[in-house]
Parts: C-alpha cells; sequence; structure tokens
C-alpha cells in the first residue's frame, strides 16, 4: 500500500513536472505562438500571463504535494498551507478572467461563444477554489488527528 | 500543556535508565523521549498501568496538574 502511494506520488510529480515545463514554454513564446497562428495580441492574450504565472504556481504546488506523497508523509501542515495557496491562485484566475470577461462584453469584435467559454472557465476556477478550500479543511483536520494520534503513547 | 510528566523523577527515584523503561513497558526509546519531554498529547491507560507497574508508583507520581496562566 505505501509503495503503491509512493509511485502514484512519483507518477503524478513527473506527468506534472513535464506539464509545468510545456506551460513555460508557451508562455514564453506567447507572441511568437499568436503571430505564428495570425492572431492579434490582444486582450485574451495579455490576460494568459498572469494567468499562466499563477497556474504555473498552482501546479509547482501541486508537484510539492505530490512529493510530500511519494515521501509517505501527506497530512503535514506544509501540505494544508499549499492547498490554501492553490485555492488562492485558483481565485487570482477566476477574477483575472472575470475581468477579462467584463471588457470584453463591451466589445461587438468578441463573439458571443467566446464569450460563453470564457465565462466556463471563470465558474470552473472557482469552483475548484472552493473544491481546494474544502480540501485543505479536510487536511487540517486529518493532520491534526494524525499528530495526536502520533503523540499518544 | 496543563498536565506535566514527572517521569524524569520518577526514574532517577528508582534509578532505572531510559533504554531499560523502555524495554520493560515495551514502547521504543522515541515514544519515551516524546513522554519524558512533555511533547505527547495522550498516553494509554495500558501505557500508564505498565509506567506504574514498573517504576512501583501511583499515577499521581507520574502525572501533575499545573494550572496555565493566562497570555
Amino acid at each position: 500500500m505505501k509503495n503503491n502511494l509512493k509511485n502514484l506520488g512519483l507518477t503524478l510529480k513527473i506527468i506534472l513536472q513535464i506539464f509545468s515545463v510545456i506551460g513555460i514554454i508557451i508562455l514564453l513564446g506567447l507572441y511568437s505562438i499568436t503571430k505564428l497562428l495570425n492572431l492579434h495580441f490582444d486582450l485574451f492574450v495579455i490576460m494568459i500571463y498572469p494567468c499562466g504565472i499563477c497556474f504555473l504556481y498552482l501546479v509547482y504546488q501541486f508537484i510539492n504535494l505530490f512529493d510530500s506523497l511519494k515521501n509517505n508523509n501527506p497530512f503535514c501542515h506544509e501540505n494544508v498551507k499549499r492547498l490554501i495557496n492553490s485555492m488562492v491562485c485558483s481565485l487570482i484566475i477566476c477574477i483575472l478572467v472575470l475581468i477579462a470577461l467584463i471588457i470584453s462584453m463591451f466589445y461587438e469584435y468578441y463573439s458571443l461563444q467566446l464569450k460563453v467559454a470564457i465565462g466556463f472557465i471563470s465558474a470552473l476556477f472557482f469552483a475548484i477554489s472552493i473544491a481546494l478550500l474544502i480540501l485543505s479543511e479536510l487536511f487540517k483536520q486529518a493532520t491534526i488527528y494524525k499528530e495526536e494520534n502520533d503523540l499518544t503513547i | 500543556m496543563a498536565i506535566i510528566v514527572n517521569l524524569d523523577v520518577m526514574m532517577a527515584k528508582k534509578k532505572i535508565s531510559s533504554n531499560e523503561l523502555a524495554e520493560k513497558i515495551g514502547i521504543t526509546q522515541a515514544n519515551l523521549s516524546i513522554l519524558k519531554t512533555n511533547k505527547c498529547k495522550a498516553i494509554r491507560f495500558s501505557t500508564l498501568e505498565k509506567l506504574c507497574e514498573v517504576l512501583d508508583c501511583k499515577p499521581g507520581d507520574i502525572l501533575d496538574y499545573e494550572k496555565e496562566s493566562k497570555k
């Protein structure tokens, strides 16, 4: 069971590390990509930068979280902090996307489908932040129980 | 914590080493150290019973209560 947990933690960590490297490359080459695809370097593209940085930080937090899973110590105070940090990042992304959506409302240039999609992404990140908040509370309780159990002689 | 474990005093009185005590009551050295340094959150009745048996004393000799001053 412990070995399975270790392997799962290691696999998820490697997958997330690959994703974060791809994310960094995309973020750095965003201007070139928009030029290559003949897209306007407009509000939505600029909004990707802060959202991308927040998302990368969120992924980094999860890499550390899976690292603790690999080390067979998932219920610790650091993981609670990591989940709260992830929740804040997710909430920032939600707010940034919402701002982009509100600004796009004043322009006829953007299609309704795009606005609906952006609204859906914003709602999705809001749901993720709530889920992360609940998860952090669960981890907090589990850490307290584990600590109590460990310190019962 | 308001509960104080006076294990050190009792061990000195009975002239028993940590190693010996841990072996006799069947807990690890690390756990005995947690108990001695007052870091433990709870103590099982079975552990307390063994401690009393080995040290030939009563729970009151090992545990003490001191009112915590409000900060």
